[in-house]
Formats: structure tokens, sequence, C-alpha cells
């Protein structure tokens, strides 16, 4: 399995597999197209996903090179991945728990946010508490602020507007200018979404509840 | 440099769902196409199966005239940005620019005079030696946009390559894209779901909804002359405002009646109906912001084209101010775009003029225009 014998110091592990979860083995074109560096450890785990032992202390780089490295196997290949990545481990003992993470981020991210490549375990600290609640309740607490049909409310509009303020820390002049909106816009457009779900984003409380439920997946 | 034809093609997933659905286009060589429409509307699946990473379910595309269904992603002298715009950290923007030509075993010098040349014309000829932490956004950008470049592709696929980047970058970005196809003279195929992007960038604009083209034509045609009320709402920015109204003969004239309001069509609009049966009938009237008007002069010249209004709010643009307005019988917001010197105010009550020269009729079942060009 390992490349060579030298392990990193600190290290993340990247779990890819295939988004389509196919089960031809992609681990030779990851080797070929993977700029690797020394200490990068590659390998599968059986279950049809190539696990990558990535030196570096960042998960944020790391999730950028894993990004570069979807793009690259796509463009080169055709074939798309999804990657999940670990928190920072600084021992081999540690790898294990690692894999349990990047695994995790994958199917955790996959459930919240099904369209972004790549997971990173360390962001996903709300998401894993929503998870925790049971999707009846998450069903319920849905309904009540956003109503039967939530799509109807949250439209691409709404969430890009509460993002920006989120992203802010709920300055409403910062997001204004992130979204090259006007204020005024902005206040226009927070006023109907108070009048649509009782919440006022500008609240903190408030702001506090929407994002919570945001986070949470449409209930099938 | 090529031309790119697709002709019938058709993306059936599992379970028979139909992403795209009979798109028919031919694309010039060196033409600027912009696929623009809302998410799930099919633009990202078909730039996917130009590019190859996406299998095509049925119909043939071309690139120059060699038909390439079958031939893999690396082999279809494409190059494609997508948005995330992801660089090695590891690397140098040098070698991210490299990378790729590494791969396909290009000879060193080659490689470096391929780079050189695309920093240089990107602009960031004096970053090749640094690290993508230590880049702006846009510069990060610009190297992605180097990475296709130095590939000489036949064709160069952009999806969505600005949506990662804030709304300031993002309009630098638009001119920087544009003149960079000037620059190479390629064949440009381009997916968003900014109908600005759209505008600002192509030479012919293909709008799609539900995995079916709308229309395909020029910005200016397609601004002009929509050829139904969903193309008509997704160009432009406020959107067209939409009125339910009835049309009926009154005397000489034709009005369109809604609410407590009346105004008077115009002859020559009367006269590019498709159909005059529709007079008497309920169909959707449209008109986009601009061609509303609060000043004296306009309520004078639009006399017969008046109605009364209450200001909900204004903004100020500085370059212009937008009234979002209410009336009887229309249910949402009318959104003018007027000039910055207005006096309207919020609370109060105005009269406003619509240009009936730049009224747009739809047929309420069909959604088609009920206009000839």
């Amino acid at each position: 399995m390992a490349e060579n014998n030298r392990f990193p110091e600190a290290s993340c592990i990247i779990a890819f597999r295939p988004e389509d979860n196919t089960s031809q083995s992609f681990l030779q074109p990851l080797r070929d197209l993977a700029p690797l560096e020394e200490n990068d450890i590659l390998a599968e785990d059986g279950a049809g996903r190539v696990l990558m032992i990535k030196a570096g202390e960042e998960p944020e780089e790391i999730a950028e090179f894993a990004l570069a490295l979807i793009d690259t196997m796509q463009g080169e290949t055709g074939l798309r991945l999804k990657a999940g990545i670990s928190d920072v481990h600084h021992a081999p003992e540690e790898w294990p728990a690692g894999y349990r993470e990047a695994l995790e981020a994958l199917q955790v991210g996959g459930r919240f946010h099904p369209k972004a490549p790549v997971q990173v375990y360390a962001h996903q600290m709300l998401e894993r508490m929503v998870e925790q609640i049971p999707p009846e309740l998450r069903r319920s607490l849905r309904a009540q602020v956003f109503g039967e049909h939530p799509s109807d409310i949250l439209t691409e509009e709404t969430l890009e507007t509460a993002e920006s303020l989120f992203e802010a820390d709920l300055n409403l002049s910062d997001a204004a200018r992130q979204m090259f909106v006007h204020r005024n816009t902005l206040t226009y457009r927070l006023d109907r979404i108070k009048r649509e779900t009782g919440l006022d984003l500008r609240v903190f409380r408030d702001a506090v509840i929407f994002r919570l439920l945001m986070t949470m997946p449409e209930e099938k | 440099m090529a031309s790119v034809s697709l002709q019938h093609i058709y993306k059936i997933y599992t379970g028979n769902v139909t992403a795209v659905s009979d798109f028919c286009l031919d694309i010039a060589d060196k033409e600027f196409i912009v696929l623009v429409g809302p998410s799930g509307c099919g633009k990202s699946t078909t730039l996917r199966m130009v590019a190859g990473l996406e299998e095509i379910s049925d119909g043939e595309l071309y690139i120059g005239d060699k038909l390439v269904n079958d031939v893999a992603p690396k082999d279809r002298d494409i190059a494609m940005v997508f948005q995330n715009y992801a660089l090695y950290p590891h690397m140098t923007v040098y070698d991210n620019m490299a990378f790729g030509l590494k791969l396909r075993k290009t000879p060193k010098d080659e490689i470096k005079r391929r780079v050189e040349e695309a920093a240089k014309i990107l602009d960031i000829a004096h970053l090749l030696n640094r690290k993508p932490k230590a880049l702006s956004g846009g510069q990060r950008q610009r190297v992605a946009l180097g990475r296709a470049i130095v590939r000489e592709p036949k064709v160069f696929l952009f999806d969505e390559p600005l949506s990662n980047l804030d709304a300031k970058l993002r309009v630098a970005m638009r001119t920087e894209i544009t003149k960079l196809h000037q620059r190479l003279q390629t064949t440009f195929i381009y997916v968003t779901h900014d109908q600005t992007e759209a505008m600002t960038m192509a030479s012919r604009i293909v709008v799609m909804k539900d995995g079916v083209v709308q229309q395909v034509d020029t910005p200016q045609n397609l601004y002009d002359y929509p050829t139904n009320e969903f193309v008509a709402g997704f160009i432009g920015s406020p959107q067209m405002n939409f009125f339910d109204v009835k049309l009926a003969r009154e005397g000489q004239d034709v009005v369109a009646k809604f609410g407590n309001n009346k105004i008077i069509v115009p002859a020559a609009k009367i006269g590019k109906f498709t159909d005059e049966s529709y007079i008497g009938k309920e169909v959707v009237m449209g008109i986009r912001p601009e061609n509303i008007h609060d000043s004296e002069d306009k309520l004078a010249e639009f006399s017969t084209a008046t109605i009364d209004v209450d200001v909900e709010v204004t903004e100020l643009m500085g370059s212009e101010t937008y009234l979002y307005l209410s009336t009887t019988g229309k249910e949402g917001n009318i959104v003018a775009r007027v000039d910055p010197r207005s006096t309207s105010r919020a609370g109060s009550k105005i009269k406003i003029a619509l240009d009936t020269n730049r009224l747009h009729f739809f047929d309420k079942e069909t959604e088609k225009t009920i206009l000839n060009k």
C-alpha cells in the first residue's frame, strides 16, 4: 500500500468515489494523473473507493488539491469523482479514524450538499448536528417556517440573499456589496423573507433558526 | 478552430428522465455561443455532452466535420473551464498551467512557449512563480483560463466559470473573457444561469428550459422579440412586467383592460398580431421596466396608456431609479426603471405611462408571442 516508508508528520485522508458509484477501478488513472508528492499514499479500500493519504496541515488546502484532481480526472478521462476529506492527523495510528471521517464527510455531504464535489469533515459540524434530529421532526420544523412547499419560499434568490448575509456576518452593506445589489434591494428582499417566514434575518436569533432550517435537506 | 454541430441531441437518464430533448444547433467557427436558463434546464448537460463527459443518448455531435459521439474527452481537442477554477495548491502558477501539457508528454520547450504566451495574453506573466495561495480570486480565475488556453483547443467550453466569483469581479471577468474570445478567434461555448452574462458576451444566445431550446438568437433580438413568455421574463433585469389583460374593441380602438385600468393599444401594434381573433380574449401583456415612465412629458406622450399606481419602494441606483409599484388587476409589483431625477417617493400615489410601442403580447394558454416581428 505505501509508496515509500516515510510517513508525513501531518496528513489528511481523502476518500474518492465515482459520482455515479460505478464499480470500475479508477486507482490506476488516478495514480497516472495525480501530481503526487513524496509522502503521499494512494490505495484502494476494497469498497470501490480510492484513499489518498495526503501530507498537509490545512484541510482547506487539501480540499483544493482534491478539487483540482477531480477536475483533471474529469477533463482527461470523463470520470466524475467525489471526495471526502478527514481532519488533520499526525500519526499512522490515527489514519483509521481519518478514514472513517473521510467516509462520513462523503456520506453527510452527499445528503446535505449533493452537488458539491468535495466534502470536508471539519466543515460539517452543523450538518452532523442536524442529522441527529429525527426526519419527522425536521420535516415538521421546516413546515412550521416554510410551509408545506418549502421550494416556493426557498427560491434561488432567497437562498443567495440569506447566504450572502450570513457570509457578511449579518452586515447589510457588506452583503449588498457582495451581491452587487443596492442596499434597498437587499432590505426589500429581507422584508419579503420576513413576511413569508416570520424570520427577520437581520436579527441573530432568527438568522440562526433560518440557517439551521436551510441546512436541513428536504425530506422526501 | 472549428464549427460544432449538435443534431437532434437527447440526454435520457435511467428511469426515462429526459434532461435534454431534441437539441439542434449549428455553431459557426469562432462564434461565442451562450447557453442560458434556470438550473435544471439542461444547459450544463448539453455542454458536458459536447465535452464528452456525458454520454449522448441519441443524436449526432460533430466537431468540425468529425462525428465525435464516441470520441474520448481528451481526444476531442476541446478545453473546459469549470466554475471551481481549482488549482493545485502546492504547484506554482507555471506548473498549474503546464500540468495538462505534461500529462500529454508535450516537449518542455513547447510547454514553456505556450505557458508564457498564455500568461502574456492573460496578463499574469508576473505571477508565474507564485503559488495559488498568493493569488486573488480574479488572478486564480485567469490561471484557470490559462490552463485551458495552453492546450490550444479547437473549442473552449465554459461551465459557469464566473459563478464562484463575487459580483464585482464577475463583471470585470466578463469583459476579460469577451476580449479573450476576440484575441483567440476560437469557438466558445459558454454556460451560465446569469442572463446578464449571456447578454453581454454572446454572439448568439440559446435559451433553454426543461431540456428544450426555447429560442436561439442574438442578444438584441432575444430582448426585443422574445418568442414566448419564458424568454421574455428570463432575459432582462429587472425582468419584464406581465399583466393578465382582456383585449376589447371600443369604437375605433382596441383596449387592454386589467383591474380598473385601461390602455389603448396602438393600431400599429394590433397590425402585428398573428391573429386578430385575440381581440376579445384574455392574453398576457408584457412591458419592460424601462418602457414605463413617470415624467410629465411621457405622461403626455402616452396619455392613452396611463395608469394609477401606489409607489411601494424606490431604489436609487445612481444612474437610474427603480420604482416598485402596485395597482389593481396586477398581482405583485410592477417594476419601472425611471430617470434618477424622478420625484416619485415610496408611499405616494402617482400616474405612470406605458410606452405602447414597446408592448408585448402572449397567448395565455401556449405562452407564445402573438406578435409578428
